[in-house]
């Protein structure tokens, strides 16, 4: 652990003392992988700067169109959180296989995002839903579609000391699934995950997004099944030709989770049961 | 020879203590956390121990150079190959003369796999002791390695024990640390075949995962010798291993084992050697403490095994013949190679009756690996995936229902096996027969729970890509090693009528010390809580082999209840003399002496008496007890599976498991213990397994890369007991500890190929994998 937390109490304050801070600092918000990175020595930051209180990330707010995710609200509110259930199917379907109850009662979607592991099942959720993310620095404030956020594995396109205020969802009536294959049921990190969004209209698909997790450098947006499905029929066929199309879109390696060969015939089989559970 | 329940003079149903859940006695500290494990004392100027491992699968140490080492601060000893005696020795903590080679040094000028040993430093505290080990200059020739067992038996292949000085090494050219033939021919083989089938099945690499990880503690008592505070199974083999390996004598030692945090049999392996020479040398107490890495590399592991079986049935259900080869990778030492090699014979063929034609071909072979040892199951894990998968698949090729098939051929009371005679634990067996067995019982309360007649009907036909099914299999196992382990008890009486039981049996969170309670209550008429349990401590307690070969109930508490009987007849005497009346007109219970026309006297006046009034002395006696058998327990297994065909996963639904243990000392213990051994088993089936690189370097030691079955991964698991009486046992008890794990590899492999029509003969059974087998047998 670092010699020296910092714990502003608000956004002012931190932009405040940030100067002031060791030159090598982080965010830290639940600390479900900062602090496993340092127990495993990984983490060599001279100074942690706690995020997770700080008010302005901890809420879950609706406007009219659409639903903003502060960064630092723990996974286990969002599983009880009425809007997040309603606007969010994908990342409702998601929260059950995220990592474990335990850690869920910690773990942050800011977090998810900021540690930009490719495995991230809060994240690929989000991207499936169409999520963009709020950025801050000082005054500076800009917004990036969440995809854009990952440039490779554990890279992200944030600027030093460039904070994850949270995410912005689109409100739009949409299906969601998560199917997720796991060494285990609990504390398993995942060999594929598909994530699907999919606005349906009279058994025909009128926009999907598909997402998926550890099978790429970063979280994946399959741009070109996406683009395909949208305006198919919800059929077995479409399903299977689906199934086919992702597997050209994803770039699975082996590593000692599982095979490249195994992950992306995964993630065809997972496609095509994500899309017939969004037509049940 | 045919003995049956009705003979015996107790049944379970007279017993007051025995046969109850009483709380185990340890639980409350336990649950509190109080100071009770290796590392939970404090010791003035403890220092801490760190080992160099062996970053070769087969090197040679050309030049250690330690003087760096040496001067980091707080350092206090470096010990390599130069430093300690060269004493070839077993780390096997078995009875002695351990059936092992004697293959293992302290520390030695060769390793022979990454992992192994190369130097050990003591410091002030453990990040100088790792420091230092970091500045230990190692220069090695790297020697070519071999991590085959199939390779290393081959001409030409790098022997590992080049060594001039090992000993009871059967073929070191060929890398052959052990290797029995057994065989009965009667007739020609397979002749009255009307079916033969042959398959080989194999099980990787690996761990126990006790929770605790290995830990000791060396310091000195008051006249300087050595005490050591260990995590171990077996106190006494650590005191005589330790002495051997050291060149001390046995009365320099004294081993104590407080709680332990699990074993499975990673703790039957003496490595307190190296923790013992750092004291020496400091003359300061030293801890070594496993990290979980040392713990998956540098202690022990399961013998990874490739079983090949081939057997013959007649269409009438008779198996004709049958044929076990089975070839253990032992690693770089031969720690259990023999034995374990032996009971996946000697504790499976014997199951089934084979008319004609049976052999057993065993090899257990040193390849630069991690060092296999003693895990429950001990072989029976390995023979009996083999077995129990071609008992399904025979049953299949005569067109019978596996569970019919099985019933047919199971050893029957008052049945008896040529195996038990030919193969022991490293030497002859002895000759017995079944005397008491409740498997048709086990096996009627399993298909009734699994409701295996309807769900075999139902899972007959199904479509769609997730498929379901029922699988069983039957498994017995041994209770303690017959003229082997021998356990002893010492019983002292107190003045409130409390007594001290004092036994070698080392209680390592499986409850021997509340069932040895429970049987001594028994005899004594008290209740557990007056029966105060001190255990495993070389210089207090009386010899005790220790906590292996499902041996403790049987063994251990046969001498508890000798030692009982002596002491109640101690007791009687007195009571006897105060009450007026002849000793055999009374019997304890109670809390007293009590006489058949109702006159009695409090075990305390008995005591008083004794200690302070009368006649004085202390009463008190020793006994000691060991096996002329040893009787298995039986147990029926059912698994229901949902088998994913798309992905390849396969999920547990349901597992039955009925054990016939003769009497369960403490019920809720032993359903415990049966429990845990079964999730043990599953996890083994489908999802751990160590991994290696092409070098023999550990992929995944680690609970992060290891993946042990979670409690939300946990399927439901039903233990039934069913009551028998095992005339050998105390009060009719058999063992329990290890039987539970040997069920879920074949029973899911079973479950499997009802669901999908797809055998698997390699576990784990993960997802890949089946997928791989479901794709190859083309049932998608």
């Amino acid at each position: 652990m670092p010699e020296f937390i910092a714990k502003p109490a608000s956004l002012k304050e931190l932009w405040k003392q940030l100067p002031s801070l060791p030159s090598s600092r982080r965010y830290l918000a639940g600390g479900t992988d900062l602090v496993t990175a340092d127990n495993a020595g990984a983490d060599h930051s001279g100074c942690w700067i706690d995020i997770g209180d700080l008010p302005e990330l901890r809420a879950v707010k609706e406007t009219a169109s659409s639903l903003f995710i502060g960064s630092a609200v723990k996974i286990s509110e969002l599983e009880r959180s009425a809007p997040v259930r309603k606007w969010c199917p994908v990342l409702s379907a998601a929260i059950p296989h995220f990592a474990s109850p335990s850690l869920r009662n910690m773990a942050t979607l800011g977090g998810n995002a900021a540690n930009a592991s490719p495995c991230a099942d809060g994240v690929c959720a989000l991207v499936a839903e169409d999520a963009s993310v709020l950025l801050a620095l000082k005054d500076a404030r800009r917004r990036l579609p969440l995809k854009d956020l990952f440039t490779g594995p554990k890279r992200t396109a944030l600027k030093r000391d460039e904070l994850i205020l949270g995410f912005e969802v689109p409100k739009r009536p949409h299906a969601g699934a998560y199917f997720k294959l796991g060494p285990r049921a609990r504390f398993g990190i995942s060999k594929a995950a598909v994530a699907l969004a999919a606005e349906i209209s009279g058994g025909r698909v009128k926009r999907a997004a598909v997402a998926l997790g550890s099978v790429a450098p970063v979280p994946l947006y399959a741009a070109r099944t996406s683009a395909w499905l949208a305006g198919r029929e919800l059929s077995p066929e479409t399903a299977a030709e689906a199934a086919e199309l992702i597997k050209s879109e994803v770039s699975p390696i082996t590593d000692a989770r599982s095979e490249a060969a195994y992950r992306r015939e995964m993630c065809g089989v997972l496609l095509s049961r994500a899309l017939e559970s969004a037509a049940a | 020879m045919t003995v049956s329940r009705t003979e015996t003079s107790m049944d379970a149903k007279d017993l007051k203590v025995v046969n109850k859940p009483v709380r185990k006695q340890d639980a409350l500290g336990l649950a509190c956390g109080e100071p009770v494990f290796a590392d939970d004392q404090e010791f003035k100027g403890l220092l801490h121990a760190k080992l160099l491992w062996s970053p070769h699968a087969h090197a040679r140490i050309k030049k250690i150079d330690v003087s760096a080492a040496l001067k980091v601060p707080g350092v206090k000893a470096v010990l390599t190959y130069k430093d300690v005696p060269r004493v070839p020795h077993t780390t096997a903590g078995q009875g002695y003369p351990e059936p092992s080679p004697y293959d293992t040094y302290t520390l030695d000028s060769k390793v022979r796999y990454v992992g192994d040993r190369v130097a050990a430093v003591a410091a002030e505290t453990p990040e100088a002791a790792q420091e230092a080990v970091s500045k230990i200059k190692v220069d090695y020739e790297v020697l070519p390695a071999v991590l085959d067992p199939f390779e290393a038996m081959k001409d030409g292949a790098p022997v590992i024990h080049d060594e001039p000085d090992s000993k009871n090494i059967p073929d070191a050219r060929r890398n052959i640390a052990a290797k029995f033939d057994f065989e009965v021919k009667n007739g020609e083989w397979f002749k009255e075949a009307d079916h033969v089938l042959e398959h080989s099945w194999s099980i990787p690499y690996l761990q126990h995962c006790a929770l605790e990880p290995h830990t000791s503690i060396a310091y000195f008592d008051n006249f300087g010798r050595v005490v050591l505070r260990t995590s171990t199974q077996v106190p006494f083999h650590v005191r005589r291993i330790v002495a051997q390996a050291l060149k001390l004598p046995v009365k320099k030692i004294r081993v104590i084992k407080p709680r332990i945090g699990g074993g499975f049999g990673s703790k039957q392996e003496v490595l307190e050697d190296i923790v013992a020479a750092l004291a020496l040398k400091t003359r300061r107490p030293v801890k070594l403490e496993y990290t979980r890495k040392e713990t998956f590399v540098s202690s022990r592991t399961r013998h990874p095994a490739v079983c090949r079986m081939k057997a013959g049935v007649k269409n009438d259900g008779t198996i004709t013949d049958a044929e076990m080869e089975i070839t253990l990778n032992t690693g770089a030492y031969g720690s259990h190679a023999l034995t374990v090699m032996m009971c996946s014979g000697s504790h499976t063929i014997p199951m089934y009756r084979v008319k004609n034609n049976i052999r057993f071909v065993g090899r257990s072979v040193y390849t630069n690996m991690p060092v296999a040892g003693a895990y429950r199951g001990y072989g029976a894990t390995q023979g009996f995936f083999a077995w129990e998968c071609l008992m399904d698949m025979l049953a299949e090729s005569i067109g019978m229902d596996p569970v019919e098939f099985r019933r047919r051929n199971y050893i029957k009371l008052g049945e008896g096996s040529p195996v038990f005679k030919a193969m022991g634990e490293g030497r002859e067996g002895v000759e017995q027969v079944i005397t008491s067995t409740g498997l048709f019982e086990a096996i009627q309360k399993g298909m009734d729970e699994i409701k295996w007649a309807e769900k075999r009907a139902k899972y007959a036909k199904q479509s769609g890509p997730v498929r379901r099914g029922v699988g069983a299999a039957c498994m017995m196992q041994g209770s303690g090693i017959p003229e082997v382990d021998m356990a002893s008890a010492t019983i002292k009486m107190n003045e409130d009528g409390s007594f001290n039981l004092l036994v070698g049996a080392a209680d390592l969170g499986t409850g021997s010390d509340t069932i040895l309670a429970q049987i001594a209550a028994e005899v004594l008429g008290v209740k557990t809580e007056d029966i105060v349990v001190t255990s495993s401590d070389t210089d207090v307690t009386p010899f005790d082999v220790g906590a292996y070969a499902s041996s403790t109930t049987f063994i251990s508490g046969g001498a508890a209840k000798k030692a009982a009987e002596k002491v109640r007849d101690m007791v009687l005497a007195v009571g006897a003399k105060i009450l007026d009346k002849k000793p055999e007109a009374l019997r304890l219970e109670g809390g007293k002496v009590v006489a058949a026309d109702g006159a009695s006297c409090a075990l305390s006046e008995v005591a008083n008496t004794s200690l302070y009034y009368y006649d004085q002395h202390q009463i008190c006696a020793t006994a000691s007890h060991y096996g002329h058998t040893s009787p298995p327990p039986f147990q029926a297994n059912f698994a229901e599976v949902e088998v994913d065909t798309g992905t390849g996963k396969v999920k547990v639904l349901d597992y039955v498991s009925c054990v016939d243990c003769g009497t369960a000392i403490n019920p809720q213990l032993a359903e415990g213990q049966n429990d845990g051994a079964v999730v043990n088993g599953i996890s083994h089936t489908l999802s751990e397994e160590l991994e290696f690189s092409s070098n023999g370097t550990p992929l995944n030691a680690s609970f992060r890369r290891y993946k042990i079955l979670s409690a939300a991964d946990t399927p439901p698991v039903r233990t039934f007991i069913i009551p028998t009486w095992e005339p050998a046992g105390p009060f009719g008890a058999k063992s329990v500890s290890e039987i539970g794990i040997n069920g879920p590899l074949p029973a899911i492999a079973n479950a499997i190929y009802a669901a999908c029509g797809v055998r698997l003969f390699d576990a784990p059974f993960t997802p890949d994998r089946v997928l791989a087998a479901i794709k190859k047998a083309g049932k998608r």
